[in-house]
């Protein structure tokens, strides 16, 4: 199962955060999401992150493909380290 | 707050220039045709890939990010002219700076020495009101 993890809009207009969720990539557009490994809110002061590190390495040892986006959070909350941080091919 | 700089590869932060077009899409997505915010919302909001929505749609995933490119120089041409988010983002500062305001008189209110206790619940009175102003200009902006 191609397995992705996405950085997705949550919160109201104007008010945006994010969720790190993991997802079925065959499954893109029904917004089923298997897991969610944490949150990005780019409104608060200053930048909040919060991501649960041991469940995104299990996703990650997995195999689950985190997005541009989502790999840089993880690399902002500390789960992924500079060797790591090759850009999807897109 | 700046962002660290191995958020920076090929020049662009993605994190950040995401957070900006979701911005620009809650301002100006309706100027959009029904298309282009249907891919532009996949996109950015969604953190679908291009060819996750190419897939999805039946369409290339050339088409897809011509589209979406198309889609953001359009905003960001809306935002140029119209400088929506710009405004936004002062009037949320200003609003967090009257919060604080209110905030201390509330505190100066219960902690001066010297002043009596009409003077107290006067403070306290105002401060309540500033707070009050704040959350309907706040929700006004919605």
């Amino acid at each position: 199962m191609a397995v992705r993890i996405r950085l997705r809009r949550m919160g109201a207009k104007k008010r945006p955060f994010y969720r790190l969720v993991v997802a079925d990539s065959r499954a893109a557009r029904d917004g089923r999401v298997i897991d969610w490994l944490g949150e990005y809110d780019p409104v608060a002061e200053p930048t909040h992150v919060r991501v649960d590190a041991e469940k995104a390495k299990e996703w990650l040892a997995k195999g689950a493909q985190p997005s541009d986006t989502a790999r840089r959070v993880l690399r902002l909350a500390g789960v992924l380290d500079g060797a790591s941080d090759e850009p999807a091919a897109e | 707050m700046g962002s660290p700089a191995w958020l920076y590869q090929r020049g662009v932060c993605m994190v950040e220039k995401t957070v900006r077009m979701n911005l620009l899409f809650d301002f100006y997505g309706p100027l959009l045709t029904e298309r282009q915010q249907r891919f532009f919302e996949m996109y950015y909001a969604q953190d679908l890939s291009l060819g996750e929505i190419a897939e999805a749609s039946g369409v290339s995933r050339q088409a897809v990010y011509d589209i979406i490119k198309r889609s953001a120089a359009a905003l960001e041409g809306f935002d140029e002219r119209l400088g929506l988010v710009a405004r936004h983002e002062r009037m949320a500062t200003q609003l967090k700076r009257l919060e604080k305001l209110a905030e201390e008189l509330s505190e100066g209110a219960r902690w001066r020495a010297g002043l009596s206790e009409g003077d107290k619940r006067w403070l306290q009175a105002k401060a309540e009101e500033l707070r009050r102003l704040v959350r309907a200009i706040d929700e006004a902006e919605e």
